[in-house]
């Protein structure tokens, strides 16, 4: 036989050597491999979502003690027909590979991972004719695939069905049946107890991340528990649901995070306390096409929107619109709660009725009531010691049972609202409604004329007071800033005329910025009318560093910051509703003293106040602005704030407003601001809507 | 919208604290919501389903402005022109009469909203007022945005582990006031 003829027989003879292509990276997904015919799946640990990779992967028998090769990129696994380590690439077929065992007998694995320090596949069974395995996986290397028993299974004796290797102490960790974890050193094969976790059972597939945390997943029910190696007393800790299995074995690259960037799950937000964020194993739930959800919109996050930085608040990313409080939370009493379920799934839920930061067990509320398509009022006994407040509510759907206030979960929605609870009837009037924001938008030229595009300052804004027996109680204003797209610095404040700081009980205010408690009273004392100064200066928020002038106003300046608020202003006498100013009572922007040039060459400070149309400003507003440039106001008539046009320098908009881009004219982004002027609000009422906007003019995050 | 038309929409149906629910047999719009049985955390009720007589206010077919589909044309910025009264205001103030009779049940609690969600319930994210009612007659003042067409009137009457809801829906006039009668 010549050469050519033999090389020609030989690779037919090892189709083998046709190898597929490995991996191309290290995936953050994990590998499960499951049934007597392997049947290879995709797990994201996060949530326990799984999709099937392949049901054909060229073997009529199972596969175990999978393990992923980070030197390599490839996946090994102990293969029932070939009775042989094979391994498995990017098209997931195995390639049983010829180990060289000396004189050593041998029976199946179904326990191994690889090391990631020296590029082997450590096999382990239990009994004094097997033990632990190294077998070695640099084809470069002269010790290839020789397989070397390192301890034997009498000396190594324990009751486990998959280990893992830890990302950087090189240690092999794994949880036996009775929940105890344990830690092997595979050079000195020792082994050491580190203690019962608090969970039992066949943990099947075990697997570490980047972190060193350790994730189990029970054969029987499918739970992913994570545990920390490193803790005093590591304990177990649920995280997510996934696919449970007799037969059941994982492998994943260690050096990847937990989730990537994508943004395909869904995430709680409420503040750190409850849980929100991956690392606090806040509530989340994997984006599934067509999968069930709370009401109509769920949207998806590489991480939690955490209070106070919720995207919610931004409107039109607001996802949390299926469940509703159709009742006020009232200590005692039944409330009803409607939640709108679009698909059908298992809905539970918890109050936090003792307003200790956490939901605990006993605050559940719903617990897996299957629901259909459609809306579902459900009546909820608040106990009668519910503590009164402002306080978290939680609730999640799924396809699958079980969910708990926290945790992954493979496809439904959560929804966190911000609820109070009471001790007497209290009644909630808001503007624009208990949910949307309006919009307060200025150009900040004032009193010259400026560009209208009506973004130099835009603020999301909504009021509400709470009453009892019709006398206001508390008065609440919440917003954040939206846009500023103006160099100028604004101060941002709340008027509410015809009240005054002596109604209100100053000691007990709560004024926050950005979710912290802010120990100053925001109620500006100089002036004989109630003013609520949000902000000094809005700059010291929003883009402080200067990285670009126009926040949220161009497509390339998102900026940095974030200025979002909540004043609680507690009525300290008695005050009737019929008494109380108009919402959304007078937001305006004042000066400060940094440079407003050219209109001034010298800052007027606080002197110089912005309002809406015919607003009078407040009495710490200076008189001698009326008349200067474009302004024309009249004040012995009233008449405040506006051009020769009679347009203003700040509208207030009932609704969720998106702003015109930097220098865009209101006309070209709102046709029907011209209509509505010039009819004077007779005709095209509905101008600011979306649906009659230009939206390629409208800034978008 | 000018023209003052009422919607009455009275669906009334039960749900229970615990046990097997159940609604009414009312085909209504708002009948699309379902009564779902839970757990009651506190304490427990007796499983119970209150079916009320359906009610249907006797009014003419609601005429509905057909919406304008033409696009907004904007003219020049410069022949805007607007008289120095005119504030631009966008929300209007309206004075809404409430009438129940709250002797038929323990607890009494009222939402105004100004839309309807996709089942012609209430959509309570547009609520602007919700509270007990504590008379029979209960005058309120709201804020209405400019693009409301509509006001909903929702009335849940609350027992020992039951309750009954109403809904009634008024379009909205100039005349800045609504009457709601139960």
């Amino acid at each position: 036989m010549n050469i050519k003829y033999a090389m020609l027989a030989a690779a037919i003879a090892t189709p083998q050597l046709a190898y597929s292509a490995a991996f191309s990276s290290c995936p953050t997904q994990a590998f499960l491999v499951q049934q007597g015919t392997a049947h290879l799946y995709g797990v994201n640990l996060a949530t326990g979502f799984y999709e099937s990779l392949s049901s054909d992967m060229g073997t009529t028998g199972k596969l175990n003690a999978m393990a992923y090769n980070f030197h390599d990129d490839y996946l090994y696994a102990w293969s029932y027909e070939f009775n042989t380590l094979a391994r498995i690439g990017n098209d997931y077929q195995v390639e049983p590979l010829t180990l060289d065992w000396g004189s050593m007998s041998h029976s199946s694995f179904y326990v191994g991972d690889i090391s990631l320090s020296d590029n082997a596949h450590y096999l382990y069974r239990k009994g004094a004719t097997h033990g632990l395995y190294r077998v070695p996986l640099d084809e470069g290397a002269s010790d290839y695939l020789q397989v070397e028993r390192l301890i034997d299974g009498d000396s190594l004796s324990l009751n486990i069905f998959d280990l893992a290797f830890h990302p950087d102490n090189g240690m092999l960790y794994s949880v036996d049946r009775n929940g105890v974890l344990w830690q092997v050193d595979p050079q000195s094969l020792s082994y050491q107890n580190l203690g019962n976790v608090g969970v039992s059972g066949t943990f099947g597939a075990v697997y570490f991340d980047l972190n060193g945390t350790l994730y189990i997943s029970r054969n029987s029910d499918g739970l992913v528990f994570r545990i920390d190696v490193a803790a005093a007393s590591p304990q177990a800790e649920q995280f997510a649901q996934g696919p449970s299995s007799s037969n059941n074995d994982g492998a994943r690259c260690a050096m990847a995070p937990i989730a990537d960037d994508s943004a395909n799950i869904d995430f709680g937000d409420a503040p750190a306390s409850y849980g929100s964020l991956l690392d606090d194993n806040g509530a989340r739930h994997q984006l599934v096409d067509g999968a069930v959800r709370l009401g109509q919109d769920v949207d998806g996050e590489a991480d939690a929107w955490q209070y106070p930085n919720s995207d919610d608040n931004r409107g039109l990313s607001d996802d949390e619109d299926g469940i509703a409080f159709v009742t006020g939370i009232q200590a005692g009493l039944d409330f009803v709660v409607q939640a709108q379920v679009s698909g059908a799934g298992y809905l539970n839920g918890w109050v936090d009725f003792n307003r200790n930061g956490v939901f605990d067990d006993n605050e559940q509320v719903v617990t897996d009531n299957w629901l259909t398509e459609g809306n579902h009022s459900l009546l909820i006994a608040a106990p009668a010691d519910a503590a009164e407040g402002d306080s978290w509510a939680r609730f999640r759907v799924s396809s699958v049972t079980g969910s708990g206030a926290s945790g992954g979960a493979p496809d439904g929605e959560v929804e966190d609202y911000e609820v109070y609870i009471s001790q007497s009837s209290v009644s909630i009037s808001c503007y624009p409604n208990c949910q949307d924001y309006a919009t307060v938008a200025f150009e900040d030229n004032w009193p010259a004329a400026g560009d209208y595009d009506l973004n130099d300052l835009v603020i999301n804004l909504q009021t509400r007071v709470m009453s009892d027996d019709n006398q206001v109680e508390r008065i609440e204003l919440r917003g954040e800033v939206k846009a500023v797209g103006a160099s100028f610095h604004n101060g941002l404040a709340i008027r509410l005329p015809g009240m005054s700081a002596a109604q209100i009980d100053e000691q007990a205010i709560r004024y926050e910025i950005n979710g912290e408690q802010l120990s100053a009273s925001p109620i500006e004392s100089a002036s004989s009318e109630l003013v609520v100064v949000i902000s000094e200066d809005v700059r010291e928020y929003i883009n402080p560093l200067g990285e670009c002038n126009f926040y949220r106003t161009q497509s390339d300046c998102a900026g940095v910051g974030q200025l979002n608020f909540k004043v609680f202003l507690p009525v300290s006498a008695a005050l009737p509703e019929q008494q109380l100013p108009a919402a959304p009572y007078h937001p305006f922007i004042f000066a400060t003293e940094h440079q407003r040039e050219p209109v001034f060459a010298q800052s007027p400070g606080r002197d110089l106040e912005i309002h809406t149309k015919n607003t009078a400003p407040s009495d710490m507003a200076s008189e001698q602005f009326w008349g200067m440039y474009q302004d024309v106001s009249q004040p012995q008539s009233g008449n405040y704030y506006q051009d020769a046009q009679g347009l203003p320098w700040a509208i207030i908009l009932p609704y969720n407003w998106r702003h015109p881009l930097e220098r865009v004219n209101i006309l070209s982004a709102y046709p029907g601001f011209y209509l509505y002027s010039n009819s004077e609000g007779e005709q095209a009422a509905d101008w600011y809507l979306l649906e009659n906007a230009n939206p390629e003019f409208l800034y978008q995050d | 919208m000018k023209q003052l038309n009422l919607i009455a929409i009275l669906a009334t149906f039960a749900l229970t604290a615990c046990g097997g629910g159940g609604g009414g047999g009312d085909s209504s719009a708002a009948d699309n919501e379902q009564t779902t049985t839970q757990p009651a955390p506190v304490e427990t009720v007796p499983e119970e389903v209150v079916e009320q007589p359906v009610e249907v206010t006797p009014e003419p077919a609601p005429v509905i402005e057909e919406d304008n589909d033409e696009p907004y044309v904007a003219g020049d910025f410069a022949d805007i022109s607007v008289s120095e009264d005119f504030d631009f205001a966008m929300q209007g103030d309206w004075q809404v009469s409430v009438q129940a009779n709250l002797a038929s049940a323990e607890r009494v609690f009222l939402n105004l909203c100004t839309e309807q969600d996709s089942y012609g319930g209430v959509d309570y994210a547009s609520c602007v007022w919700q509270g007990p009612l504590a008379t029979d007659v209960t005058e309120l003042t709201v804020t209405l945005p400019g693009h409301a067409t509509q006001l909903n009137a929702e009335l849940w009457l609350l027992g020992s582990g039951d309750s009954q809801r109403i809904q009634l829906t008024e379009m909205l006039s100039d005349s800045g006031s609504i009457s709601f009668s139960f």
